[in-house]
């Protein structure tokens, strides 16, 4: 086991490299020139001389495999470069959005967790009655919905309609942002927001950026539950005698988790980009936000050191779930033995 | 090996139908069979796979829920086992009626240890705490041979053998000393040499608790070395009924005959060719018209009964021996 | 080995067991006809492709039934709400939003089904390379698997797009470099399982060459997951295409690409929902049929039976 734990780990540093090292190419083979963009856009008609300060200062006029060269050696010494855009570092902007988007993405993994879960498992055990077929048809929709356009939705529900129609306050949800001034002391514990103000504004983000993850859990959990229950050591446990709650938490649902546990963790990927996509229509301030805009403006340093922590986080939350796995799955743990 | 006379019965099926839908229509497993089981007995049901011998079984604990009993009554001690209530049918399943199942890899619990799935069986039925059933548990281990119970109790199902495995299933089934054992093809995923391993461990523990043991299998040499009585079935009805020597020396029924001659004769002159019984098994669903074995049965008349009525059980002789052949009679001769 | 008891070929469990909801099995399809009994007792799945047949005609007769062209403008009515003139409303500039969502059923498809199709292409090629094959060049191809799938997808997606420039081809391309990982997995998968099948070594023991086993032996068998994978996909890329649309990435105005629509209402939300609202429900319809009929097929495809 710990020989597996340390391969992982070590894998993680070439997937990182290639990943990041094919995203800096690829801009590189961008039409258009950084330093025009730094200085406000081609359509500004920015000056010359600007152009070539900017050059000599960001080193955008050294040989490829030189900038190459020089950025990779400042991030191994901490340093994920200077923004284009802002005139702040990386790692600040960093510090400054990380935070806000795991507030996020927990608050979304616990509703995918509690949610998804219990809605699957419940539509397994009562198979084909109206809840089960609600559940099929009513995770397909939600996951046919594009993520935005439900951002939108809840928007406008929860609101922007009270909004106009002058429903008391208390009624209302926030829909953009976190409330000014963002200190650390809105929130509690880290991710439990402290005031009903700060509720209002993580609900509606919260639950958009769940409803994919939490259908495919559901679906997910549904389709372990049921083949579970479907096996032969169900018939077995109800042969003992056990009443049905015994059979289906005591045996059923260890079994009926494994293949979930590794969904929870792939699902991460999907999970980013949907982040990306509601941070934008709620205009949540995190990493997923900033990427965009970092992308469309050829903040390249920003682009590739968020994507850099990214890629590091997924694999070591890809690497915690494999582990996982094996403590829930004995036969993964002490391999196929005894024959 | 017969029956103690005057022991008592135990079980009762009586007229037992039983099917379930399918797609296609409703297929009929189980065709009016009715049998006893006395205390003690070794009482097995032979037949191919869809014969319906181990929903038969599986009925009888309830098992199945896709399963509609059509008619019949399953007696358990004076008790219908189809109309008692569900927490009274709980209390029966493992205590006084245990199963054993064919895949013993299949049918334990892999996220288990072994002794934790046999302890759970005296936890919930003898209401014992989890230590003293942690150490019936490593008893009853013991009982079946499991070399170093106590260090076995804490692995998990994968990591014992095939025949290890089954002996920890009967051992999960006796927990609770049951008063009929149902084995369901418990030899089929083994190999041969375990399988007899393992019928020594059901023959050792039937006479250590005095329980009846109900055994399904499809293999004959099975049944003549352990059984008291036997009852034949074929798509779903009973063929023949009786003692072990009744149906294997004055066998009256066709299919019988046909099953004791397909088995290889190891004492025979070389080079004989095996002897199977022809055509296959008919669909549950659309079945033959008159008796289901007509179309392979080596004694048919046609013109005559045999297509168009459907055999009852008749009486051979003056026991409990029945045969459900409009020739039944002339079967032994044949043999 | 006796037959157990059977129905037109179906194995019936006499235990009673639930079949499982597996993703897939690697066997034979059987009968085509009794596929598509199958599919078409499935409601939910009829109706998925009753709406997508729908919108490939919608698509293909987009001129007659549009009323208005994608340009015009109605200048007495800006933002207006729908009407009997404008069933959908106007959008900023005063265009009629239904014909716009009408010919964004031709983008949306175009790119839905052509960048699958290429994803698929990709995949089922390198999948079915490295599950036959195996060892080093088949785990390499996994590797290479991996890391693609640990780069945060839309960060991908989004700088190709910007690399290739804002068009309807570039979203194309960056879906179909994307989209292949995940049906390469599968095929892999399914051709790992059938390389122990007893018709592969006999026909390696026969002599055929690897390409011919894998393409006329394994894949047929094969097939089932891949079909199934691929309705779906399209419509994931679907859902992709209008999240890039979205942000703008994708083709640009006047094209009426649906997410760009709803990008476009966006600022509008409080006055003009409708702006926001008919082009979403295009996108989610769109795709919902296609899920749909991917499960359909699905369960279709399955040749256990299912006792419902």
């Amino acid at each position: 086991m710990p020989s597996f734990i340390i391969r992982r780990l070590l894998l993680i540093i070439p997937t990182v490299f290639i990943a990041v090292s094919f995203l800096f190419f690829l801009f590189y083979a961008l039409p258009g020139d950084p330093a025009t963009l730094i200085a406000g856009g081609a359509d500004r008609n920015p000056n010359p001389i600007q152009i070539q300060q900017i050059t000599e200062q960001y080193g955008l006029d050294d040989p490829i495999m030189v900038q190459f060269f020089n950025y990779w050696k400042d991030v191994l010494s901490g340093d994920l470069g200077q923004s284009f855009q802002r005139n702040q570092s990386v790692n600040s902007i960093l510090a400054d959005k990380a935070p806000n988007s795991i507030r996020l993405a927990m608050w979304a993994f616990l509703i995918e967790l509690m949610v998804g879960l219990s809605v699957g498992i419940y539509s397994a055990i009562r198979r084909y009655s109206w809840a089960d077929k609600l559940t099929t048809v009513g995770t397909a929709a939600v996951s046919a919905i594009p993520v935005f356009v439900l951002g939108f939705i809840l928007q406008y529900a929860f609101a922007v309609y009270p909004n106009k129609q002058g429903w008391p306050e208390w009624m209302r949800l926030r829909t953009s942002g976190i409330a000014a001034p963002r200190t650390e002391e809105e929130w509690f514990l880290f991710f439990i927001p402290v005031g009903p103000e700060q509720w209002r504004y993580l609900v509606l983000p919260a639950i958009t950026l769940a409803s994919v993850s939490t259908a495919l859990a559901a679906r997910m959990m549904r389709g372990s539950m049921l083949e579970t229950l479907g096996a032969d050591y169900m018939r077995t446990a109800k042969a003992k005698g056990l009443s049905e709650r015994k059979i289906v938490v005591g045996h059923g649902l260890r079994n009926a988790m494994l293949p979930v546990v590794t969904l929870l963790g792939l699902d991460l990927g999907a999970t980013i980009g949907a982040a990306v996509l509601t941070e934008t229509v709620f205009s949540w301030p995190g990493l997923g936000s900033t990427i965009a805009d970092a992308v469309t403006n050829r903040d390249l340093p920003v682009v590739l050191g968020l994507t850099l922590a990214v890629v590091v986080v997924y694999s070591l939350i890809n690497l915690i779930v494999d582990v996982s796995y094996a403590w829930f799955d004995p036969r993964v743990r002490l391999g196929e033995g005894g024959q | 090996m017969s029956p103690r006379a005057g022991s008592e019965v135990l079980l009762s099926v009586k007229n037992l139908v039983a099917g379930f839908d399918t797609g296609e229509g409703r297929v009929r497993a189980v065709d009016n069979v009715s049998f006893d089981i006395r205390r003690g007995e070794v009482f097995s049901i032979v037949g191919e796979s869809g014969s319906g011998k181990s929903v038969t079984a599986m009925t009888i604990l309830g098992l199945l829920p896709t399963v509609k009993v059509d008619n019949g009554e399953i007696l358990w001690r004076g008790r219908d086992l189809l109309k008692v209530s569900d927490a009274e049918m709980r209390q029966i399943r493992g205590a006084e009626i245990a199963m054993i199942f064919q895949d013993p890899l299949t049918a334990l619990n892999p996220v288990h240890t072994v002794g934790r799935q046999v302890a759970e069986m005296a936890r919930i039925h003898q209401n014992m705490s989890k230590k003293h059933a942690m150490t019936r548990a490593i008893d009853m281990l013991d009982l079946v041979g499991i070399p170093e119970a106590r260090k076995r109790a804490s692995m998990y199902p994968h990591e014992f053998s095939g025949g290890m495995r089954q002996r920890a299933m009967i051992a999960m089934a006796i927990t609770c000393d049951p008063d009929l054992l149902i084995a369901d093809e418990p030899t089929t995923a083994l190999d041969v040499t375990v399988q007899a391993q393992v019928l020594e461990v059901l023959l050792d523990i039937k006479d250590n608790i005095d329980s009846a043991i109900m055994l399904i299998t499809h293999d004959l040499g099975v049944v003549a070395g352990l059984s008291d009585n036997v009852m034949v079935m074929y798509a779903g009805r009973q063929a023949e009924l009786g003692t072990v020597d009744e149906v294997f020396y004055e066998t009256s029924h066709p299919y019988t005959l046909g099953l004791l001659r397909s088995i290889p004769d190891l004492e025979g002159p070389f080079g004989q060719p095996l002897v199977p019984i022809e055509g296959s098994p008919p669909s549950l669903i659309d079945r033959p018209s008159g008796c289901p074995f007509h179309p392979r049965c080596s004694m048919a008349r046609n013109p005559g009964p045999c297509t168009t009525d459907i055999p009852e059980l008749v009486q051979i002789g003056t026991t409990a021996h029945v045969s459900a052949c409009h020739f039944a009679s002339e079967v032994s001769v044949a043999l | 080995m006796t037959n157990p008891p059977h129905v037109d070929g179906i194995e019936i469990s006499p235990t009673g067991a639930l079949p499982a909801e597996l993703p897939h099995t690697s066997q034979p399809v059987g009968l085509w006809s009794d596929v598509w009994r199958r599919f078409r007792d499935n409601k939910l799945a009829v109706a998925g492709l009753v709406f997508v047949f729908l919108l490939i005609l919608v698509a293909i007769f987009a001129d007659v039934i549009a009323p208005y062209s994608i340009t015009e403008r109605d200048s007495s009515q800006f933002r207006s709400g729908p009407s009997s003139d404008h069933w959908f409303g106007t959008d900023l500039i005063g265009r009629d939003v239904f014909s716009r969502v009408v010919y964004g059923s031709r983008v949306s498809l175009r790119i839905g089904i052509v960048s699958t199709l290429i994803a698929m292409v990709i995949g089922v090629f390198l999948g079915a390379f490295a599950g036959f094959v195996g060892r080093w060049p088949g785990a390499l191809v996994m590797r290479i698997t991996d890391i693609f799938l640990s780069v945060p997808y839309i960060v991908l997606a989004i700088a190709i797009a910007t690399v290739f420039g804002r068009s309807e081809n570039s979203v194309i391309v960056v879906l179909g470099l994307t989209g292949w990982l995940g049906v390469c997995r599968i095929v892999r998968a399914s051709f790992m399982q059938l390389n122990n099948m007893e018709y592969v070594e006999a026909a390696h023991a026969l002599g055929f060459r690897g390409r011919r086993i894998m393409f006329r032996h394994m894949l047929p068998n094969s097939l089932q997951p891949i079909i199934v994978y691929g309705t779906i996909a399209i419509g994931s890329a679907i859902l992709a295409e209008a999240a890039l649309s979205f942000l703008q990435v994708g083709p640009q105005d006047p094209t009426p690409a649906w997410g760009l629509m709803v990008s476009q209402g966006k600022g509008d939300l409080a006055n003009a929902p409708h702006l926001v609202l008919f082009p979403g429900l295009a996108i989610s319809l769109t795709v919902l049929a296609f899920v749909l009929v991917g499960d359909g097929l699905r369960d279709a495809l399955d040749p256990k039976l299912k006792t419902r």
